[in-house]
């Protein structure tokens, strides 16, 4: 009979090098009935059943364990789970009492080198990139000659959003760096890592975060649409509109001038128009062109 | 070629002493036992890093590989690394020694 299961995915909101809070969290959703099945840089896969008390631990391997390696990992009593890159994630009953994988906490901290040269590099590169970024936005910004009111219109809203969300990518590039070297000088001074670690705050706030700015980018694709379908273009009136505008056939009152039409498309005479606009600094726009 | 890392860890230190013989992961847990005297109980997530490590440094040689099972070897320069640091230990022993009787009457092992 084949048993149908059920997998939920959840929101990875912590740092992937947090690796203690992370199997601390991992056993805390055992705990709930969901079972670990496989992880992503975004996601992680559970698969529903019996609540368990279930231990986890993140390995960092450099190069694929071969059968051996997996064979004696299991005599100890840790399986497999699933792997992400260069971690390894096993798992044992909690009442199995099964022996640590990790004796010597000096030495599992050199399992973290290469992982930790690598992150330097993307540290190193984000950082420069996010100079030039924040130079170019600079630039785009201060050589405007009328920089408040390119802020009331959304191409010019969407620079500072855009630089909102690289601050954003940066940050949590630096925090997950910050968090592997925390974890790494832990190791190295001799103490063993804390695989109970407290996971419900960390993950609020990392969430919160997370979600806000996913929000934020989100916002850069929506405000142009959103312009777009608010926009309207219709032809003005020649004499009474309801328009909230002073028009220069008010203030001038001369007869003797004749309006000249020009070219029409969808009905609408294009020298003589009115055009509606959107965006959330300035709610209420008109480009208005007469002759 | 010779090792220049520093002082070993104490797992570094035993699986290279283990490794004297040719010996495989599964064997080696159990040398390594046997070698301190049932002291060190290694886990096997710290053997296969030391082993990584052993290998990226250069200290040790697989004598075979079947694709399933590796059987692994202390060469020359693990040798050497292995001597310098037992000289190491032994320095640091000597050095402590002075402290023996004070040591003792506290019970200290």
């Amino acid at each position: 009979m084949r048993m149908s299961s059920k997998t939920v995915r959840r929101f990875m909101q912590d740092d992937i090098w947090n690796i203690g809070r992370n199997e601390s969290w991992f056993s805390g959703m055992a705990e709930k009935g969901f079972h670990l099945r496989s992880i992503g840089r975004t996601f992680a896969l559970f698969e529903k059943g019996e609540p368990t008390k279930t231990n986890y631990r993140i390995d960092v391997m450099n190069t694929a364990p071969g059968p051996e390696q997996l064979e004696l990992y299991e005599e100890f009593g840790w399986k497999l789970v699933c792997h992400i890159k260069e971690l390894y994630i096993f798992s044992s009953p909690e009442n199995s009492a099964c022996p640590e994988l990790h004796t010597d906490p000096a030495e599992q901290s050199f399992t973290l080198e290469t992982v930790d040269r690598k992150l330097k590099y993307q540290v190193i590169w984000i950082s420069f990139l996010m100079m030039i970024f924040l130079g170019m936005m600079a630039a785009l910004f201060l050589l405007n000659q009328t920089p408040t009111l390119s802020l009331m219109e959304v191409t010019g809203l969407q620079i500072p959003i855009l630089l909102f969300v690289e601050l954003y990518v940066s940050y949590s590039v630096i925090r997950n760096y910050v968090s592997l070297r925390r974890l790494k000088r832990t190791l190295s001074e001799g103490r063993p890592m804390n695989h109970k670690e407290s996971w419900r705050l960390p993950r609020l706030i990392n969430g919160t975060i997370s979600v806000f700015f996913i929000l934020t980018a989100f916002l850069t694709i929506y405000l142009p649409v959103a312009e777009i379908i608010q926009r309207e273009n219709y032809s003005l009136p020649e004499k009474f509109s309801n328009l909230p505008v002073i028009r220069l056939i008010e203030i001038e009152k001369r007869p003797d001038l004749k309006r000249q039409t020009g070219p029409f498309s969808g009905g609408v005479d294009f020298l003589n128009s009115v055009i509606t606009g959107w965006s959330p600094m300035a709610p209420v726009q008109y480009e208005i062109n007469e002759h | 070629m010779s090792y220049t890392n520093g002082p070993m860890t104490e797992a570094m230190f035993y699986v290279l002493l283990a490794l004297a013989n040719p010996n495989h992961g599964y064997q080696l847990m159990n040398a390594i036992s046997q070698v301190s005297n049932g002291r060190i109980q290694m886990g096997p997530g710290t053997l296969y890093g030391v082993l990584a490590r052993l290998q990226k440094d250069g200290l040790i040689t697989i004598v075979e590989d079947d694709g399933r099972r590796k059987i692994y070897e202390m060469n020359d320069v693990g040798r050497a690394a292995l001597r310098e640091e037992y000289h190491r230990l032994l320095s640091m022993v000597q050095d402590g020694s002075s402290l023996r009787g004070e040591m003792d009457n506290e019970n200290v092992k």
